[in-house]
């Protein structure tokens, strides 16, 4: 298929108008829509978290952006991202277009990506030594707010809550609580 | 210690795990190891909850945008009036002279004829409060606990205290003055909206008003909540009983042509059918007597308190010396003075400062200067500059004003000169605080006060089940828009589909969604919820299989009449609600051709009308052909059908606020200052 664009002829003289035949290109065509979704979900995400609506979001609140997108960098590695994004003069907000060109890089090379669902459940046994099914509040209290990147206690809270929706007794048994856990994405 | 996961993964460890000696490096690999798992498990944890917050924050901005594409119906009609007004004889005399009637003050002598409360027998059967003499705080009390337990107040003792609260707020300047050098303290409460459940709690935690305990109440009494009715009747009370330290402020929806559509009207009908329209009338020329805004005398701070916000017109002289009670609804310009059709240019400029009054907003994208209001389509949206200046020219130092919605109750804006704070907590179903100021004598700053009401079940809940749970109405109200748009969505979306393979890009389709829709919402982040789509892009067909609009009572098959009847409902139902004076629930055949001729024009824009479409219309729906069109039934009897569970017919929760039970209250309360 091909579509036609005029332009003046080669010499640049405005003599009649020499068409010319530009080559439609599906692959091209169908990596610049997704690139364009891409950059459109990025900025509705953006936009959501920016209350004054003036295309800038807290920096407290990037990690909450970012891995609603999906993505799950450590602590550690998300400060990585607010300093390629942050600006030295205002170091307490994101731009919009720093986070859009930093995330479209993260996006199109699928970094800190998620785990499935079976490694979470690997984790969880290896908490679970003697294989009951089940890891007590307290244990999980141990792991989760001393190990890793600690909870705090309004995170463990609200984590309780939903590692105790079956009424199961002040345990939580893990393959229940993955399933509610594991969100499906669709980006 | 022979961890068998830890033995696949380091099979040395496995050969040395009964030596000893070996133990500690075991241990350490296994800590590394733990450290590891826990790690996973925040991060899905974390990935978990910042979906959720999304999910949550998605729902909300679709329940914001969508009120105000509601409220824009109000524009509309405005526009139309204003329209009407000026053009000559497109309807017959008698719809004209109709919906002139709406802009017009009630007769005073007949109205009070109409609603005297000592020609109304009290049945024996009746077994609700009674007021039986001088209205006293034995009274009131009374009152809210028969409110409280459910019960309806006989009409007699309805027009007693509306009848003593018309005679006092007509004596009233066009202005409150709060003077804290004589009250010590006062409470600001914003919307109410009929929410009962949140006067009680702002009452029980900070006491009934009285004369050493002021209130400001900054209007929005009424609409949207069940017990308008029962929420208007205590504020009167307390204004008969503690007139010097109790203030009203009328509010956008103090308004007869708001209330016709957001639910007040309904609730007298209901509640009071015999004496509705002398009711509503009464309650209509009550509106228009209210104060337009109070000013607060704090010692240091001098604070002004209205509705909605400012502009750059507002002359607080003019506003102070005009008539207020010829302002009978904010939406139809009163009539010209001049006895001309026209107002002057300087009765036009009055009429903008009371719309900017009652229905401004700070500008949300913190712009400077004064532009038409993009989200309510009437009034202003007010910049910092714009405040700065209002607050010097009148020796002011803060603005506190009500009409949004916020999460936490209250929010402020203007670098802290403008506050806005709303009372009606889980307002329409959503999940926001609601809020009251106490601002006390000399202090520079106000005390907030956040409360919820809430049934018992919400608390018990997981976040993601109250996301769910709150996601629901507002998907709902975003699919029955769809509906409605159905026919011109998919023109948009044929035209759009280049190739013809039923696919559109990403990008397409939500360009189109907001164009169609004229409303900005995240629509790649909510398509999921709302259409199917596979690697060639969007299946935009798909969005319209699992509902169907539905009317049991309409027999015709052409959708594309049923859509554009259930894309003017709001209005039609206005209009109709106005020329059926009478409230018979009937019009004539005649009366509803002109009102759709008047819509049409309205859209239009020009006097042609396609008379073949009015006369189809018309004969679509009069059922019984016997010349009259039972409108509310027809109109109420619209709903949007998931075709997948026919026995679920999902309410539209306009107006419902779900967790309105008043008993078994649970209230969370934070102060803050």
């Amino acid at each position: 298929m091909a579509t036609i664009d005029e332009e003046t002829n080669i010499a640049g003289e405005a003599g009649p108008a020499v068409p010319r035949v530009t080559l439609r290109d599906p692959v091209r065509e169908s990596e610049e829509r997704a690139n364009q979704a891409r950059l459109k979900r990025l900025t509705e995400a953006f936009t959501i978290f920016d209350q004054e609506a003036n295309n800038t979001i807290p920096s407290t609140e990037l990690g909450t952006v970012v891995r609603s997108l999906g993505l799950v960098p450590t602590e550690g590695e998300l400060q990585d991202v607010l300093s390629e994004m942050s600006d030295d003069s205002n170091p307490e907000s994101i731009h919009l277009d720093r986070f859009l060109s930093v995330m479209n890089v993260l996006l199109k090379d699928r970094r800190y990506q998620g785990e499935p669902e079976s490694k979470i459940l690997r984790a969880f046994q290896v908490l679970d030594p003697d294989n009951n099914g089940f890891i007590s509040e307290e244990e999980l209290r141990n792991y989760l707010c001393k190990e890793g990147e600690p909870f705090n206690d309004e995170e463990f809270q609200d984590f309780m809550t939903i590692a105790l929706d079956d009424e199961s007794g002040g345990v939580c048994t893990y393959k229940e609580f993955i399933q509610n856990l594991v969100v499906e994405d669709n980006d | 210690m022979n961890h068998p996961i830890l033995a696949q993964i380091v099979p040395q460890v496995a050969a040395l795990s009964d030596r000893a000696d070996k133990m500690k490096m075991v241990s350490k690999l296994s800590t590394l190891s733990i450290d590891k798992s826990a790690s996973k498990i925040q991060q899905a944890f974390r990935k978990h909850q910042a979906r959720l917050k999304l999910k949550k924050q998605a729902a909300w901005q679709i329940h914001e945008k969508l009120e105000y594409s509601s409220e824009q119906t109000e524009a509309k009609l405005k526009d139309m009036f204003e329209k009407l007004i000026k053009a000559s004889g497109t309807l017959s005399p008698s719809v004209t002279k109709l919906l002139h009637k709406a802009g017009l003050p009630v007769e005073e002598k007949e109205l009070l004829r109409l609603t005297n409360p000592e020609n109304i027998r009290v049945e024996p059967t009746y077994r609700g409060p009674r007021i039986e003499g001088p209205i006293t705080r034995k009274v009131f009390v009374d009152l809210i606990e028969a409110f409280q337990r459910g019960q309806v107040l006989h009409e007699k003792y309805v027009c007693e205290i509306l009848h003593q609260a018309r005679t006092i707020l007509k004596t009233i300047p066009n202005f409150n003055h709060v003077d804290l050098s004589n009250l010590r303290h006062v409470f600001i409460v914003g919307d109410l909206h009929g929410q009962l459940a949140d006067l009680l709690h702002i009452f029980n935690s900070n006491g009934l008003p009285s004369t050493d305990n002021a209130y400001i109440f900054n209007g929005d009494f009424v609409d949207r909540g069940r017990n308008s009715v029962e929420v208007i009747l205590l504020l009167m009370v307390a204004l008969i009983l503690y007139p010097s330290s109790v203030f009203l402020n009328r509010g956008n929806h103090e308004d007869i042509m708001v209330t016709v559509r957001y639910g007040f009207h309904n609730e007298i009908n209901h509640k009071y059918r015999t004496r509705k329209a002398p009711l509503v009338d009464l309650f209509k020329d009550i509106f228009s007597w209210l104060p337009l805004y109070s000013y607060v005398d704090a010692g240091k701070n001098k604070i002004i308190v209205m509705h909605g916000g400012i502009s750059d017109k507002i002359n607080l002289k003019r506003l102070n010396s005009l008539a207020r009670n010829r302002y009978v609804s904010i939406e139809v310009p009163p009539e010209s003075k001049s006895g001309g059709k026209r107002l002057t240019e300087e009765e036009e400029n009055e009429y903008h400062q009371i719309q900017d009054l009652f229905w401004s907003d700070p500008d949300p994208r913190g712009r400077r200067g004064c532009r038409k209001n993009d989200d309510r389509k009437m009034a202003c949206f007010f910049g910092a500059d714009v405040t700065q200046q209002f607050l010097k020219k009148y020796n002011l130092s803060m603005i506190i004003r009500s009409h949004q919605v916020k999460q936490d109750g209250y929010e402020y804006n203007h670098g802290g000169k403008v506050l806005t704070v709303f009372s009606a907590s889980n307002y329409c179903g959503g999940s926001n605080w609601g809020a009251v100021v106490r601002w006390d004598y000399n202090e520079e700053e106000p005390w907030i006060i956040s409360f919820k009401t809430q049934g018992v079940e919400m608390e018990k809940m997981s976040f993601s089940k109250q996301v769910t749970l709150f996601e629901d109405p507002a998907y709902h109200s975003l699919m029955e828009k769809v509906m409605t748009n159905k026919t011109a969505l998919l023109k948009e979306f044929t035209k759009a589909d280049t190739k013809k393979d039923d696919h559109l890009p990403l990008t397409t389709w939500a360009d189109i969604m907001s164009d169609v829709l004229q409303v900005d919402l995240p629509w790649l982040i909510l398509r999921a919820k709302l259409v199917q789509e596979d690697a060639d892009g969007v299946l935009y067909r798909s969005m319209f299989n699992d509902y169907i609009l539905d009317n049991p009572k309409f027999q015709m098959s052409n959708t594309g009449i049923m859509e554009d009847l259930y894309m003017w409902k709001d209005m039609l139902l206005a209009l109709f609600n106005l020329i059926d004076y009478n409230h018979s629930g009937f019009i004539s055949r005649n009366e509803f051709a002109d009102v759709i001729k008047l819509i049409l024009y309205g859209e239009n824009g020009s006097g042609d009308v396609n008379d073949a479409y009015v006369e189809e219309l018309t004969s679509a729906m009069d059922f019984d052909r016997n010349g009259k069109i039972d409108f509310n039934e027809f109109l109420e009897s619209f709903r949007i059908v998931n075709v997948k569970k026919p026995q679920q017919i999902n309410e539209k929760s306009k107006g419902r606020n779900k967790s309105g039970s008043i008993n078994g209250v649970i209230v969370e309360h934070k102060i803050r200052v």
